[in-house]
Formats: structure tokens, sequence, C-alpha cells
């Protein structure tokens, strides 16, 4: 089994260029996937022009790269009891959808909501509106034919629990929603093994970086106190087909993460 | 009624208090308590000016600009709103995302004097809030300083949440910001407006508040929680100063 390494645009030293710098980069250091976090000012989903649209295409075919999209999250909210809020931010969901068409992108990552006041008091009504809001958009995504990766996220304020995805998959069974596995926000919460273990049947994604117990550092893979030759052992039990996404803090650690990972893969090997 | 209030601020928290059902409920209380005063606090959980999508921008304008309207339709004294986030990609883009958060601010302070409505900006506590620690009352200001019917609604638990106190306000601010705070909530950390069960931390907040005081007069203040009790509390606390 051979793993798929990849960038996230969040790399990036200048956001108005963010894609094709972080493209370039890809290619130079041979990276496979391209993750397009989507609330930089160059891909914004409702304002991207044509132009960066086919560059971007031209970079990833010639380079055989693959894109994948990781949607705007940062005031999106899909579990608001706030019906414009929700609406907005299914409106900005779907445009993204038909971005990720347009860049040949077959996954598109996102984040469930936040859990505001009200939803502190009712917890239940706000995920039941959860997943009225995921209905529809995996409606949407099939009509693209694009998998939906929700997202584990283990801030204070977040909706994306190991219970809240757990529930999120048992009340919407659906082919085309699926899970992009962050193994530094499952360890802010809890252990990333045992989230690992509960969401691997629909894991199609997986964000990396490293961090000490309880946080969510943007660490190089090895700086940390993740156990990644673990997760990577039973990756390869398992022969989950999900891209590594290193999600770290500069490009610098993303080689050194990918270096770490080989050697563990190869010490594997060679056992 | 019960507790002899001369004063109310209602939070829009759509659909439990919204543009729907304000109306009534305003006239409701009205009937109760002859007299009251309202101030109205604006949507304010995923709301930002600041924000890079635009969508979120437009919904957040909307919203405000509707309290705005409500507040001068019902007669309410003023509207509380949060100005905004900056979160790591609009950081990335300060510069052109300040000039979109002053113009939408500009937009709203402008039909706030319109309608002779109070407008009051509130500091939160998250590391990417736009108003919160002191220094950032002070760039507010400039933004605010020609508007006499502009101001601050000083919520002291997110300004202790944030790692700052009274007393770093009033070292780092001039008395030109800090006559600016015309609002002071009250609470528990770190928010009145989260869930909370920190309630050693109400007397906290109150002295905070005794040593502003000495310092500013401000025109409203207000007990916040989701608690009763915390709230009648907070009230006794604040009758026995006075």
């Amino acid at each position: 089994m051979r793993f798929l390494y990849g960038l996230s645009t969040s790399l990036a030293d200048d956001y108005k260029n963010a894609a094709v710098e972080t493209i370039m980069f890809a290619i130079e250091h041979n990276f496979n996937v391209v993750e397009i976090f989507c609330e930089t000012p160059d891909v914004l989903p409702d304002k991207i022009n044509q132009s960066r649209i086919l560059e971007i295409n031209k970079l990833a075919r010639e380079n055989n790269l693959r894109i994948q999209i990781h949607a705007p999250f940062h005031s999106l909210n899909l579990a608001s009891f706030n019906s414009r809020i929700r609406k907005a931010s299914i409106e900005i969901i779907k445009d993204t959808i038909i971005l990720a068409n347009k860049l040949r992108a077959p996954i598109v990552t996102f984040h469930l909501g936040l859990c505001f006041l009200p939803c502190q008091i009712d917890r239940e009504s706000a995920l039941k509106l959860l997943v009225e809001s995921l209905g529809e958009i995996i409606e949407f995504a099939k009509e693209y034919d694009i998998i939906l990766a929700m997202e584990n996220r283990g801030g204070k304020l977040d909706i994306g629990r190991l219970e809240d995805l757990l529930y999120v998959l048992d009340e919407i069974s659906d082919e085309k929603l699926k899970v992009t596995f962050d193994v530094v926000q499952a360890n802010a919460v809890g252990d990333p093994l045992e989230y690992y273990e509960s969401l691997k049947r629909s894991i199609v994604n997986i964000h990396v970086s490293d961090s000490p117990r309880g946080k969510s550092l943007l660490l190089a893979v090895g700086e940390g106190e993740i156990n990644y030759r673990e997760l990577v052992t039973r990756l390869i039990r398992d022969k989950i087909p999900a891209p590594l996404i290193f999600e770290v803090s500069n490009k610098d650690k993303a080689i050194k993460s990918r270096h770490v990972l080989e050697r563990y893969i190869s010490d594997l090997i060679s056992e | 009624m019960e507790l002899n209030l001369s004063y109310l601020d209602l939070f829009l928290i759509p659909p439990y208090l919204s543009t729907h059902n304000i109306e009534n409920i305003v006239n409701e209380i009205k009937d109760t308590i002859h007299n009251i005063k309202f101030t109205i606090r604006a949507p304010s959980f995923s709301e930002n000016l600041a924000s890079i999508l635009s969508s979120i921008r437009d919904v957040t304008i909307k919203e405000y600009i509707e309290t705005i309207e409500i507040a001068h339709r019902l007669s309410l004294d003023g509207v509380i709103i949060k100005p905004g986030m900056m979160f790591h990609t609009e950081k990335k883009c300060k510069a052109d995302i300040m000039k979109i958060f002053e113009e939408n601010l500009r937009k709203l302070t402008e039909l706030a004097s319109h309608y002779g409505v109070k407008l009051f900006l509130e500091n939160y506590y998250y590391p990417y809030e736009i108003l919160r620690r002191a220094e950032s009352f002070s760039y507010m200001y400039e933004l605010i300083k020609d508007y006499e019917n502009v101001g601050f609604a000083l919520n002291i638990p997110h300004l202790l949440e944030s790692r700052s106190s009274v007393d770093f306000l009033i070292r780092n601010c001039n008395d030109k910001v800090l006559s600016k705070i015309k609002l002071i909530y009250l609470g528990l950390r770190p928010s009145p407006w989260e869930k909370s069960e920190y309630i050693q931390s109400i007397t906290h907040s109150y002295y905070e508040f005794i040593k502003l005081r000495k310092k500013i007069k401000p025109e409203y203040i207000v007990a916040a929680s989701i608690d009763p009790t915390v709230t009648k509390l907070l009230i006794d606390y604040l009758r026995e100063s006075a």
C-alpha cells in the first residue's frame, strides 16, 4: 500500500495566491495532493475567476496532482438556530461543491458547526437542524458526484466530537457522506487511535500534524506526542485509502512530516 | 416586576426572540412595567462584519440594520453589536479586511445616528475578536469618536477572560476612550452568553465593576446570566453598592 501525501493551501505565505503557490511547491517537492482551503481570497467559492480555475486545472493535470477542497468554515454553522446563518452556511457549502466540480476535486471537507448559547441549552435540537442542513447539502453534492467529508473538531464551541460524527453517520447513512479524520483535533479532546477505530469505515481523508497530548498545535510529525507509528500501522492494516494531508505550520514541517512517516513505513516493511 | 427593574436588555436569539415576535414582547412588557427602558442586542454568535466571506458579512449587516430599525420603531434606547472577528485568513489580509470592516461599521453608525438610536460595540474574549483588550478599545475609539450616539458596551467577564482587567484598561486607555463606555455587562466568566458554572467569578466581575465606576458613569448596567439566581444575586450586589 502506497500513501498519497498532500499539502493544505493554509501553508501558503501569500494568501492572495495561496492555491497556485502551494501547487507549485507540491510539484517541486513531489507531493501527490493539494487540498485547497477555500477561505483565501484567490479561491473564495463565489468569487473565484475562470482564469484561476483554468490555471489550477492545467497545473494539476500536467503534473498528475490530485486536487481536493476544504470548504470555508469560520462563521459557518450548519446547526445554527438562526435560519439566516444556517441558510448562508448551506449556500456557501453548495458554492464550494460547484467549485469542487469545476476543479475536478472528488472530496469536499467541511465542518459541521458551532454550539453557541441556544445549542448549549438544547443540543438535541441543534443536531436535528444539522441533520436537516446536511440532507439538503448531500442531495446537492450527488448532482455533482462529490463526496462530502465532515471533519472531527475539538474546539470548545465546535460540533464535531466523536459522538457528534457518530450521531450524524447513524442518522444519515449515505455513501456520499464520509469523514475527514483530523488527527490533532482528535488529540485535543481524546485519543486519536480511539477516534480512528470508531470512524475508520468512513474515513476518506486525513489531516496530519502533531501536538502534545490534549492540544492541537500544528507541529511536524514526531515533534509532538501523537502515536503516528501505530496510526500508520493501522492504516496499512485496514487498507484505508485516504490521502494524508499535512496541515502544519509551515512547508518545512510538511516535508519533515512526510520523511518521518516514510521512515515508519520503511520500519514496518523491514519488520 | 418582582425585581423592580427600570431597564431591560433584550438579546435577539432567533427563533426564540426574533424580528417576528419582538414587537409583541416589548409591548407586553411595557404594559406590565410602565416607563421601563430597553436596549437590544443584535444576534451575535456567528455574525462577523469583518468576515472574508461576503455572504456572512451581508447577513450580519442585514441583522444589525434590522435591529437598529426595530430599536427606532419601538423607541428602544440602544443597540448592542459584536464588531467582528479576524480569523487566520482575515489577519493575513488585514489591510483589505479592515477597510471593509471600517466601511461596514460606518454604515451602521450613520444609520443609528440618523434614527437617534444609541449604538454600543461589545468586547468579546476569543483571541480573534476585533474588540477584545485595552488596545483594541483605543483603536475602535478612533472609528467612533465623531459619533455622539456610539459607544462601548464593556463586558467585564469577557474582559477578564481575555486576561485583561479594569486596571489594565484604565492604564492603557485615556479618559476620552473610557468615557465612551456607556453600558456595562456583569456576569459569570467566561461569558454571560455561554452556559457557565463558574459561580465564584461573580465577585471578581463585581469588584472590577466597582473599580471602573470610580472612573466613569455608565448609563446602563446589565446583570447578565442565563441563570436567574445569578442575575438576582448580581442585582442585589448592585443595589447594595448603590
